[in-house]
């Protein structure tokens, strides 16, 4: 029901379409030449790793791209050459120098064929997360309700065996600006667990938020993605220290007394962490993930055609880098969050 | 040099203060129908002075005593001359008749306002008949595709009522119905217009050099005027066509002194469609379906004359398109359970206007007319599913409905007075002040979720949106039209306006100054300078009209359009049978909003200013027009060579990188020919052919490599290259339309066989163009595998092919 008006509409122009003809034509616009497709994501203290293609025109039926592994790549730090990049195979480049954080690095690759493409970036700075507090909301109850198929009877039994309690874990996560700096940041909410066997589990939460810093511009009803790779800027804060409203919603149960719990049902971990992430991540990589964010919720016919953000010069693609801000949160076990 | 200016003005008013003169005034009327002519030439060949009537017939011209020679002219009628002694003030009201050598005429831009003579250029007078005979699609007659023919105006998609001008927006344009401003002027997506033309007296165009008594839109003016309706005898035409009928009745009210005027029509291709869908429904077993979809207007206009110097008008206009539907989505019944889901859709929009108006000649030299306007757009959108499913083991019964409700719109009301004042013989004066109280419903959005499930009822009740934004909106404005001497005439003015919204206030002071410079009895050359701002703007995504369209308030952060435009021209008659024009313009305007990249407003206005940057656009060109009024062939040419950029550049404003790109409507060439014969009373053919370059589109020419983005991987490991917004140029359009008349004098009227050809050769035109990717799988018996391929093109879809239409009327 949620999408529904954007369901109708699009039947509607559907219609409009039905009673319409569709003939193939020649394409007369100036016919761009491939281009080189340079990708990289650096961090400090990380390995380089660059990844190089070739584009595809767009009425190419060919729909696999072209790896490019015999291009030469070279990294310069602060515009001085540190060294050529090795090729390790499937169009990835790695170097051995590890970069700091404040470094403007730039890469070049050259290929006989498409040319020399370029593209820097500034590693950017770690940032000060001085605390983040947490508090619960209760949001909904519902009763725990099991079926099972009751062969003497020859009918379905359901049963009561206790209540489902929703809630809301509510962070603020502090974070302090740097003046004079236009800082931008990309949130992430990971949940970690330690297993009984011995492993180490990381997996991604998705998390609400209602914090000025992501817009208003959401259309609850249709844009369901509104935001999702969670950027935003410190337009309102710039230089001082910000309160970041995150949300992560999360279950309790209490069985009824007489309710033997299932083995599959206790948990297989004896602790769990949320970890919170403030990524400190380039302009390139901000404008990349706004205009990857506005393709995914591009609706053809409805929407503004989106221009992929890229800083690579004489070709395509994206150097960004980030850096990442962690504070860590013990949850109690009787928190089940997915 | 201001000084002198000062002193110079001043010496002009006291000149003619001084002398001895006496005023002349009166209204012009048609003198068959009683309708009052606008803007009809009033000259006095001695003196070398003239005037013309007002919107209301109202002329005023202020004269020496003495001998004068007054002629009244509008072409299609008979000129009346009127010589005498002039020694006191005199009202003459004129009834012209249609000149039996000239009825057949056909005629544009006809006036003198806007002629070689006035000051008034860029801007057209599109009279009825004339868009009457202009074929039209599904010989459905369209005023506003009517005006696309002109030169500067360009149409938006292919069989659209879209409206550029001058490389504005489509929001640009202040559509006034009786003085009345109207928001939605489409109906069925944009492919009609919402002005019945059938209830139409009168149609002024102005894309530039704007009058100063016009405010609030960058682009143009459509000013439309009602018919009064005639005092004598009943009158009105029917018609029927094949997507709606039409009717239309005029006449006297109890006496002579009250008239009124209705018109209405409906489209009937669902009540057509009704016996199909339920026979259908009964051969699948689906019970009672009903779906459909309709529009209809309705004008009505009364008036009243006390005296000549009160009148009262009232006139109203409504108007809808309906959506409805009721139909079973979903069932299925099986030994142990059943389900049924059905649909109920009502969706409906449209608008409502109301005027009164009171038309007082306060003294033979000073006209004042006082109007009270209500106007209302709204979309208001329901959607209901119920869902009953029913289960005998485990035994549960649950009934669900859903339904989402959707309200929107913009409501207004206004009062505003005008006054004439002929002030000297060489000057006439306007000015007034209109007041506008504006409520924006920018979206909400109610769903409402109730579920029974095993006599557990569970309620959910969102409602989403923004509150209501009130605004008001003062304006003042004055503009003098003084003739300087036999060569120079000056209208020059000043508009004043002050928008109040969420507790700030935007002011705009408006100059105005158009010249004519007569070099000889028939060329003239002329320029003007116009200044305009715009405190709303239409949110829009697709290239066709919406009812989820949504008009809002310019705001805290979004500042008013403003646009200057410059324009300068040539007119010139050629011996009273062709008149030529040629004008340039060069318009910049700044704080211009486009839709961000990705951006949506489908369905919500919520945070639409994070949606938009604001911007610069500048457009400038060439437009040609030759037209041919008298004769059994009339018609025109015309020719437009245009560009229009716009630059998004401001730090967080970037659009293409902070480059110039073409705006949505660039294109390059225009071209329209339309012509009509006339070979007798009976038969009578028109032809409209138009061609102009491609819109432009974008088009993204490369496809790479895209990595994952980690921790929320988006999955497209494919994404699109698109080096410039509007990178890419549809194929040209071009299309040939053709219509004939048949009449027949009967008894008690005239009958007309319409037959029109849209689209006469079949032009595949674009509607619009996407890559279509085709796959084709082949069984290789040797490897005992299928094999795909896949094939991409570029594909253009065509909504109107060749469509043939017949209508029938009779006029009595």
């Amino acid at each position: 029901m949620k999408t529904s008006i954007k369901h109708y509409l699009l039947i509607l122009i559907a219609g409009v379409i039905c009673f319409s003809c569709e003939t193939a034509i020649e394409f007369n616009g100036d016919t761009s030449a491939d281009l080189m497709v340079l990708n990289s994501f650096l961090s400090p203290d990380s390995v380089i790793s660059v990844h190089l293609s070739k584009s595809n025109f767009f009425l190419d039926d060919n729909e696999t791209f072209t790896l490019i592994n015999d291009a030469q790549v070279k990294l310069f730090v602060n515009d001085e050459l540190k060294e050529t990049l090795t090729s390790k195979g499937q169009g990835i480049y790695e170097a051995i120098y590890l970069p700091k954080t404040g470094e403007r690095i730039k890469l070049t690759a050259s290929h006989s064929k498409y040319g020399q493409i370029e593209a820097q970036t500034l590693v950017e700075k770690y940032i000060r997360i001085s605390s983040c507090d947490t508090s619960s909301v209760a949001t909904e109850t519902t009763p725990l309700v099991n079926y099972y198929y009751d062969y003497e009877r020859q009918k379905t039994i359901i049963d009561t065996v206790g209540t489902n309690y929703q809630n809301n874990l509510n962070f603020k996560v502090n974070i302090a600006d740097s003046a004079g700096y236009k800082n931008y940041y990309r949130a992430k909410v990971y949940l970690a667990k330690f297993m009984k066997n011995g492993d180490y589990v990381v997996t991604t939460l998705y998390f609400d938020s209602n914090d000025l810093v992501f817009g208003t511009a959401k259309d609850e009803v249709v844009d369901e993605n509104s935001n999702r790779y969670n950027v935003f800027n410190d337009d309102i804060f710039d230089g001082k220290n910000y309160g970041l409203s995150l949300s992560i919603p999360y279950n309790t149960y209490a069985y009824d007394e007489d309710y033997e719990i299932p083995d599959y049902e206790k948990p297989d971990y004896y602790k769990q962490e949320i970890i919170v992430d403030i990524e400190s991540i380039s302009k390139s990589l901000y404008l990349y993930l706004k205009t990857r964010e506005a393709a995914d919720n591009y609706i053809e016919f409805f929407s503004e055609p989106v221009q992929i953000y890229t800083n690579v010069e004489n070709g395509i693609g994206i150097l960004g880098s980030k850096t990442s801000n962690q504070k860590r949160v013990t949850v109690p076990l009787s928190y089940e969050i997915n | 040099m201001k000084k002198s200016l000062i002193l110079f003005a001043f010496t002009i008013i006291l000149t003619n203060l001084l002398a001895q003169n006496h005023t002349i005034s009166g209204y012009i009327k048609d003198g068959k129908n009683n309708e009052t002519l606008i803007n009809c030439s009033v000259f006095d060949g001695i003196n070398r002075l003239g005037t013309v009537s007002n919107n209301y017939g109202f002329y005023s011209i202020t004269l020496p005593k003495g001998v004068v020679d007054l002629s009244f002219s509008y072409v299609g009628y008979g000129p009346i001359n009127k010589r005498f002694t002039l020694t006191r003030d005199t009202i003459i009201n004129i009834n012209m008749q249609e000149s039996l050598e000239l009825q057949e005429v056909t005629v544009v831009a006809n006036h003198r306002d806007m002629g070689v003579k006035g000051t008034q250029m860029s801007a057209i007078d599109v009279p009825v008949t004339l868009i009457k005979s202009v074929p039209a699609l599904f010989g459905e007659t369209d005023v506003l595709k009517a005006l696309q023919l002109l030169p500067g105006v360009q149409a938006g998609t292919e069989g659209s009522s879209g409206f550029y001008v001058r490389g504005g927006g489509p929001d640009e344009n202040l559509f006034l119905l009786d003085g009345v401003p109207i928001y939605n002027v489409n109906h069925m997506g944009g492919f009609f217009s919402v002005f019945n033309a059938d209830a139409l007296k009168n149609v002024t165009l102005y894309k530039g050099d704007f009058p100063a008594r016009f405010g609030g839109r960058l682009s143009s003016v459509v000013d439309l005027q009602m018919k009064d309706g005639n005092p004598y005898k009943l009158h009105g035409n029917f018609s029927i066509g094949l997507i709606s009928s039409k009717i239309n009745l005029e006449g006297p009210l109890l006496s002579s002194k009250t008239t009124f005027n209705l018109s209405a029509r409906r489209t009937y291709y669902d009540l057509l469609m009704q016996p199909f869908i339920k026979i259908y429904s009964k051969q699948e077993g689906l019970g009672n379906n009903s779906a459909g979809y309709y529009f209809y207007d309705v004008n009505a206009k009364i008036t009243h004359t006390f005296s000549d110097r009160d009148k009262l008008f009232v006139s109203a206009y409504m108007g809808d398109d309906v959506i409805y539907a009721n139909m079973i989505q979903d069932e299925y019944e099986s030994t142990n359970s059943s389900y049924e889901s059905r649909l109920k859709m009502n969706w409906n929009w449209g608008n409502l206007i109301t005027a009164i108006r009171w038309n007082h000649l306060i003294n033979n030299k000073l006209f004042m007319n006082t109007t009270g306007t209500f106007t209302r757009y709204r979309f208001d959108m329901g959607i209901g599913v119920t869902e009953h499913e029913t289960n005998i083991d485990p035994p549960s019964k649950t009934s669900t409905n859903s339904t989402v409700k959707y309200n929107s719109g913009i409501t207004d009301f206004g009062l505003k007075t005008d006054f004439d004042y002929s002030l000297t013989p060489n000057q006439d004066v306007k000015f007034g002040v209109n007041l506008s109280n504006h409520t924006f419903r920018p979206g909400v959005q109610v769903v409402k979720i109730n579920t029974v499930s095993d006599n557990i009822t569970e309620n959910n009740d969102t409602t989403l949106g923004n509150a209501n934004i009130h605004a008001n909106e003062l304006a003042l404005y004055i503009e003098d039209n003084i003739t300087l001497n036999s060569i120079f005439k000056i209208n020059a003015g000043l508009h004043y306006s002050a928008f109040w919204v969420q507790g700030k206030a935007y002011q705009s002071l408006e100059p105005r100054a158009s010249i004519r410079a007569m070099i000889s009895s028939n060329l003239s050359a002329k320029a003007g300078y116009a200044v305009m701002s715009q405190n709303v703007h239409l949110l829009s995504n697709s290239n066709i009209s919406l009812p989820t369209d949504l008009w809002v308030p310019v705001t805290k952060r979004i500042s008013p359009m403003k646009s200057h435009q410059i324009s300068a021209g040539l007119f010139y008659n050629f011996k009273n049978f062709i008149d030529f024009s040629v004008e340039g313009y060069y318009k910049t305007m700044k704080n211009l909003i486009e839709y961000k990249d990705g951006a949506s407003f489908m369905d919500s206005g919520t945070g639409w200013e994070d949606k938009v940057s604001l911007g610069e656009g500048k457009s400038y060109g060439v437009e040609f027009l030759a037209q041919k009024n008298l004769g059994k062939t009339t018609g025109w040419v015309g020719y437009t060579l245009a560009k229009s950029d716009r630059l998004f550049n401001k730090p967080g404003n970037e659009l293409n990188n902070g480059k110039e790109f073409p705006a949505k409507y660039d294109r390059r060439h225009d071209l329209s020919i339309v012509l009509s014969h006339k070979f007798s009373k009976k038969i009578d053919v028109a032809g409209t052919w138009i061609y102009s370059t491609g819109n432009c589109g974008s088009l993204a020419l490369q496809n790479y490599y895209a990595p994952a983005i980690d921790g929320y991987n988006s999955y497209n490991e494919s994404i699109s290259h698109l080096s410039q917004r509007n990178n890419y140029r549809l194929p040209d359009y071009h299309r040939l339309d053709l219509s004939v008349n048949f009449h027949k004098q009967k008894k008690h009227g005239t009958r007309t066989w319409n037959l029109s050809v849209y689209n006469a050769y079949n032009q595949k035109n674009p509607f619009l163009v996407y890559v279509k990717t085709t796959y084709d799988s082949q069984f290789d018996p040797t490897s005992n595998t299928y094999t795909t391929k896949s094939k991409k093109e570029l594909t253009k879809v065509t909504i109107f092919t060749i469509i043939p239409s017949i209508s029938y009327s009779y006029h009595f």
